[in-house]
């Protein structure tokens, strides 16, 4: 018998508040053998496990052996309460981290590059956030524009730091983001659901989270980035800081003055909202409380609609002007965690795992898949055609050349 | 014809998820043929040793914790074949794509080389395995993506 598995179902039911006899009437079973299940008396069928893990919440990998994400990731749905577990949004970083255990059991690791991170524990939240962005600054400098700096974040964070970042639109559900801060599977999660400037800072709040390596259970869920906690300040913090530099602010209103088209190309360079600036002028001392409270009541998306207005929009040029008056509705595109999809591509080929996975990961139906994949190519037969002598023997015609369709 | 199939190999034939999934469906006729089929013998109830592996497939397969039971008696079936050294037998192009994977081309069939088998055997006739093939099409079952739309009794000599 697999030791333990009765002794984690006794915990978890107890971690739900849930009484054998409740558990046992979920599940439609006998309490007498819930209570054999629980004391290792009695042998536990796999339809029974999985009703049990069902009803618990929980993975049945997670009652099956000690997968600490797993179990993490049900700890902090409970901490963070019903309205975060109930969603699509948590269900795929549930499932995405039963893919991760799958492919860990099976040797294909994660190998995240974080050992050059300042360590900030013992800090402040300020001190720590500053210290964090002038790190990510220097390591994962932005060098794109607009609407441009999400995608480009995104890619830094797994190019550089082989950190997963996972995109989607989960419309409607109350999960805004989430950090998988486990080192053995780092995750970030935007649902971009939200407009693109929400979602930019979004990505680095929850960046913010894994850099700190915040919570001892190794994960957040996000509902809004409230800053209600020390570790949700700092992650805003440090997000406001590395997104809005400070020096590129300062120098930014030194050079154009307090005008509104220096507010306008902020915003559109930055690739942030409005109102993340008007509170990053604040947090600078650069305004008053006031001062921040007056311009958040102005209506800047209304004010947008004049931008086309030279004098408006100051040296935003008419095709940035035309991507700020839609930024509202624009959404990231759907990004699936990179590093998670190469791990497994790499668990199909080695029949760790089926298509069906890898088809999720990518957004794709397994078939069309399937058909993709059906003829088996050898590596060896392609670069021996790339290495062939293909050039013309004959003089094609510019009609030749450009027959048939390419794609 | 399966039962003279299976004849030729020792068994067990299938698993207690397997049995769950077909006693959910109870009342279809072919989910009482198969349930009624003593030829198949009693379903194994996979120990909980086995137990975390069956779960690991389960997810390989594209299961999860939202619906942890989808996927669970192929899961059951292929880790069996995997500890003892058995084989499976699936019309899913996704299984039997993971199954010759994972424990190689010989250790899958599908319903099309379970008739040419029988053919080979003298067990029924080209003809028989076609109209078997056409009556799983004609009741709504898909049999694997490779075979031909339109099937002959040459099919299957």
């Amino acid at each position: 018998m697999q030791p333990h598995i009765g002794a984690r179902i006794k915990q978890l039911r107890e971690a739900a508040g849930l009484r054998a006899s409740d558990l046992a009437d979920l599940v439609g079973m006998d309490a007498t053998a819930l209570s054999k299940i629980e004391n290792d008396r009695r042998n536990v069928k796999s339809t029974e496990l999985a009703d049990l893990a069902k009803a618990l919440g929980v993975s049945p990998l997670a009652l099956l052996a000690d997968e600490p994400i797993l179990s993490k990731l049900s700890v902090a749905a409970r901490r963070a309460g019903n309205g975060l577990t109930m969603g699509a949004a948590y269900d795929e970083l549930m499932r995405l981290s039963e893919l991760h255990v799958v492919l860990s059991d099976a040797g294909i690791h994660a190998s995240p590059d974080l050992a050059s991170v300042p360590d900030v524990r013992g800090q402040s939240w300020f001190d720590g956030a500053e210290a964090l962005a002038r790190w990510a600054n220097t390591k994962l400098p932005i060098t794109s524009d607009g609407d441009q700096r999400f995608a480009s974040l995104a890619d830094k964070i797994e190019e550089v730091l082989s950190l997963d970042v996972f995109v989607q639109e989960f419309e409607g559900d109350a999960l805004s983001g989430a950090a998988i801060t486990d080192r053995s599977f780092p995750l970030l999660f935007v649902n971009s659901t939200h407009p693109r400037p929400r979602c930019l800072f979004t990505l680095a709040h929850e960046l913010g989270h894994v850099l700190a390596n915040h919570n001892g259970d190794g994960i957040t869920l996000d509902r809004e980035l409230s800053g209600s906690t020390e570790d949700e300040r700092m992650a805003n913090a440090f997000a406001a800081s590395f997104l809005m530099p400070s020096e590129t602010i300062r120098s930014r209103i030194e050079e154009d003055g307090r005008e509104p088209s220096t507010l306008v190309a902020l915003t559109y360079e930055l690739g942030v909202s409005f109102e993340s600036l008007i509170y990053r002028l604040h947090n600078l001392r650069i305004i008053n409380a006031e001062g921040r409270d007056q311009l958040m009541s102005v209506n800047w998306r209304q004010l947008a609609l004049l931008l086309n207005n030279p004098s408006l929009r100051g040296n935003v040029s008419k095709f940035g002007v035309s991507k700020l008056q839609s930024r509202d509705s624009s959404r990231p595109a759907r990004r699936p965690p990179g590093v998670l999809l190469r791990r497994a591509s790499s668990g199909y080929v080695k029949g760790v795992i089926g298509v069906q996975p890898l088809a999720d990961l990518v957004g794709t139906d397994s078939e069309l898949m399937l058909d993709q994949f059906s003829q088996k190519q050898d590596i060896d037969q392609v670069i021996g055609i790339l290495k062939s002598d293909f050039s013309q023997q004959t003089d094609e015609t510019p009609e030749d050349l450009f027959s048939g369709t390419p794609f | 014809m399966l039962e003279s199939f299976l004849a030729n190999y020792p068994g067990p034939f299938w698993t207690d998820a397997v049995r769950s999934e077909i006693l959910e469906n109870i009342g279809d006729e072919p989910c009482n043929e198969i349930l009624a089929a003593s030829f198949l013998g009693t379903p194994v109830v996979v120990g909980t040793g086995d137990l975390l592996d069956v779960f690991r497939i389960q997810v390989a397969l594209g299961g999860s914790a939202k619906d942890p039971k989808q996927h669970l008696g192929e899961a059951e079936c292929i880790a069996l074949a995997d500890k003892d050294h058995g084989g499976i037998i699936t019309d899913d192009n996704a299984a039997y794509d993971f199954v010759e994977r994972r424990l190689g081309t010989n250790r899958v069939i599908d319903t099309i080389e379970v008739l040419r088998a029988s053919v080979a055997n003298g067990d029924i006739e080209p003809s028989q395995a076609q109209q078997i093939a056409d009556a799983v099409r004609n009741s709504g079952r898909s049999l694997r993506r490779e075979h031909p739309t339109t099937l002959t009794a040459e099919y299957f000599r």
